[in-house]
């Protein structure tokens, strides 16, 4: 936690000199915070992904337009960063996509917004609050009730199941609670398990999003069984009987730990 | 007598519970030149080794003119009249051709006196080279021989030691077509002497010149025999690739940029003959070929490990003088050789080994600053996921794995455009594989390309945007989109065309 502490110390540090300045070179934040350049480089990148700078040659600007509409407190920030980032790859322009409830999914949305012709269907709130401005993206909401965690907001219920009928995808990405290779894909209630799965069935591919810390973990309720799905996207510290077996399987794992911009 | 020089039924060989060979039956006449074909894996060499006793049978039985016998042992084999010859040259180059010819067989001049008749032992090679009109000085020394005269060689002396049943296992893998015609030529002969040749090859027009009986093996099982006026290319293809391809290849597509490397009419004298290629920014291009096909010459041609002797390399359009590794690393090309010992030093740990290209960026005044170097490799360490961040191991005691994400870093800290991975995963577990595909990932997404020579087709074919298909020495073919399939790459690997 000390660690920790002194991270969000040092962003704070950085948030407070470019809402003075504008503008931060890398030089001057390694003299003043006292650490290595790679790690003012990480701390950008983050600061990036959080929208509250574009970063330049040598350093970063801040972005006016940025505003924290919906301040949320994330577990494991940097890994769905980097699920995201790599997951975005695996959209190609003017495809029909859906994507589901949850964090991770939030911050695969945010790497979209350079895709032509996409369009999303999502029960996921703050992909529109993410993506609404951008008009090459297409977002259809479903309908349903409004649900609401400390870190996520989402429509569930009967109207959700009424809108997503006869609808065709090519992709459903979709984020879990557990992966086990006893139990399989969990989640942790009835109601988004429902959702996952007809999400699921109404695109060709699912594609699940998981950060390494789900491995091994499991859930109140099965989604499906770990070789139905098509493609995984996680973290480089994933088990390695978890990278064996969905190799074996055929289903391709892709990883990171790093974000490459 | 018995129809067969040697008959082998229901062969089977397994490693633990790996099968690499399973029930088997093949067979031999008197003056026949049966080839053995498949893929690389399977089964080929093992089989002929066994029958050659250099491995032991885990099941089946010989028969050799109808009678069983037992091969447990070289010594046995030889007795029996079955001579072995093997890509790789087994001469001794210092001494001459008849003293190779006869080695561990001298003729005595009587039974009492370890003495040598050098007479007798001429007498018998120039009777042998007579017949095979082989025209070669018996006190030539091996090493004046070229490549293609050191096996002839090799094949009097399997004669000289009364072999009925050649065995030539990639004899001509390494040849030039000229070479290659002077020992179909000496096959011939020991046809019209009545010898049997088993002949194993990759190369499918030259066991098409060769052979009168072509076997497949597939995974370890032969798959069909066929005589050769039944034998058809395209099926054969077919039968030697097996299964569809899955993939489980976790492929990103970048998008690909302007030219980084060009090779332009390369000519290195040994295998490669006006090579060219073109490689893109944030591209993956497979490289291919059966062994021998001069795929892993490639490589060493652009890293300045074997000289170039007409031709150009072209990096970002400017032609770039590549004369020594040291002259690729300034032109910003890493090496992850095949042999993973040729590019980290095993007695130093890791920070040592992935700074050793780049020793400037950790250096202040020419002097290594140890801390720094430290901390940058336990940035990577921790970043590439290495030996799970623990530094302080030596390379030599890590796991084939982590010493080739080790040698990656390497290049990724030297700022690598270009990234030459000469089979990258050989040996690996699965789970350093699919860690190395992800690796593969972010060197493209940091810029970087990659020219990936791999023997693995499903790899290439998972992994690669595009394909080239080496074949002697050329590019044979290249292979784009929906294109890019097993049977294809057998196809042209094997000198379809």
């Amino acid at each position: 936690m000390f660690v920790e502490g002194k991270l969000d110390k040092r962003l704070e540090r950085i948030k407070e000199m470019l809402l003075q300045y504008k503008k931060v070179d890398v030089g001057s934040l390694v003299s003043i915070l006292d650490v290595s350049e790679a790690t003012i480089r990480r701390d950008l990148e983050r600061l990036e992904g959080e929208g509250f700078i574009r970063r330049t040659h040598g350093g970063a600007v801040l972005n006016e337009e940025y505003q924290e509409a919906f301040p949320i407190q994330m577990q494991n920030y940097d890994e769905k960063q980097m699920i995201g980032h790599i997951a975005s790859k695996l959209v190609d322009n003017n495809e029909v996509i859906i994507i589901g409830p949850g964090t991770t999914c939030l911050q695969f949305a945010k790497n979209l917004k350079d895709k032509k012709d996409l369009t999303i269907m999502t029960n996921n709130l703050l992909v529109p609050i993410e993506l609404g401005k951008y008009k090459n993206i297409n977002i259809i909401l479903t309908g349903g009730s409004v649900y609401s965690t400390e870190d996520s907001m989402s429509l569930v219920g009967n109207f959700l199941y009424k809108t997503l009928k006869d609808i065709y995808a090519t992709k459903a990405f979709l984020g879990v609670s557990g992966v086990d290779l006893g139990v399989g894909f969990t989640a942790i209630n009835p109601e988004l398990a429902l959702i996952w799965k007809t999400m699921s069935e109404l695109a060709k591919e699912t594609i699940v999003l998981a950060d390494y810390t789900k491995f091994g973990n499991r859930g109140f309720v099965k989604l499906a069984d770990l070789d139905s799905v098509h493609k995984i996207v996680t973290n480089d510290q994933v088990p390695a009987e978890y990278k064996q077996f969905f190799f074996e399987k055929g289903i391709p794992v892709y990883t990171n730990n790093e974000l490459v911009i | 007598m018995e129809e067969f020089t040697l008959k082998v039924e229901n062969l089977s060989k397994s490693y633990g519970t790996q099968f690499a060979l399973s029930d088997v039956s093949i067979s031999i006449k008197p003056g026949e030149v049966h080839a053995v074909i498949g893929e690389n894996g399977a089964g080929k060499s093992t089989l002929m080794k066994i029958i050659a006793g250099l491995e032991r049978k885990t099941s089946g039985q010989f028969y050799m003119y109808g009678r069983q016998v037992a091969i447990d042992t070289p010594i046995q084999a030889q007795m029996l009249g079955i001579g072995i010859i093997l890509q790789d040259i087994k001469l001794v180059p210092s001494l001459s051709v008849q003293e190779n010819i006869f080695m561990g067989r001298w003729i005595r001049r009587n039974k009492w006196l370890p003495l040598i008749d050098v007479k007798k032992q001429s007498e018998k090679a120039k009777e042998l080279l007579r017949q095979l009109k082989f025209d070669i000085r018996l006190n030539e020394q091996v090493s004046r021989l070229g490549s293609g005269q050191q096996k002839m060689v090799e094949i009097v002396r399997a004669l000289c030691w009364d072999s009925r049943l050649l065995i030539l296992d990639e004899v001509t893998a390494c040849l030039t077509d000229r070479e290659t015609e002077n020992v179909f030529n000496m096959i011939r002969r020991c046809k019209e002497m009545g010898i049997s040749v088993f002949f194993i090859s990759h190369k499918i027009d030259e066991v098409f010149k060769i052979a009168d009986v072509i076997s497949i093996l597939r995974d370890g099982r032969l798959i069909h025999t066929f005589d050769k006026e039944n034998f058809n290319v395209k099926t054969a293809v077919m039968d030697m690739s097996g299964e569809d391809f899955i993939n489980r290849y976790p492929k990103i597509k970048q998008k690909i940029g302007k030219e980084i490397l060009r090779l332009h009419d390369i000519w290195d004298g040994v295998f490669l003959k006006d090579f060219n290629l073109s490689l893109r920014e944030g591209e993956i291009l497979g490289l291919t070929g059966m062994v021998g096909s001069g795929r892993s010459s490639v490589a060493k041609a652009i890293f300045g490990i074997n000289p170039i002797i007409s031709g150009k390399i072209l990096i970002n359009n400017k032609e770039a003088v590549i004369k020594s590794p040291a002259d690729a690393i300034n032109h910003k090309i890493g090496y992850i050789a095949e042999n993973r010992f040729d590019g980290l030093v095993l007695n130093f740990r890791m920070p040592e080994n992935i700074t050793l290209s780049t020793l400037k960026s950790v250096s202040n005044h020419s002097i290594i600053n140890k801390h720094l170097e430290k901390s940058v490799t336990q940035d990577y360490a921790k970043r590439f996921m290495i030996n799970n961040g623990n530094i302080s191991q030596k390379v030599k005691t890590m796991s084939g794995g982590n010493q080739q994400k080790v040698m990656i870093a390497k290049w990724l800290l030297s700022s690598s455009k270009v990234f030459i991975m000469d089979e990258p995963t050989k040996g690996l577990d699965i789970a350093s594989k699919v860690e190395l595909y992800n690796l593969m990932n972010k060197v493209i997404l940091k810029g970087g390309s990659i020219l990936l020579i791999s023997s693995d087709l499903n790899e290439i074919i998972g992994m690669s945007d595009r394909v080239l298909v080496v074949y002697k020495g050329r590019v044979a073919k290249e292979l784009t989109n929906k294109d890019i399939s097993e049977t294809n790459i057998m196809y042209y690997a094997s000198g379809g065309t």
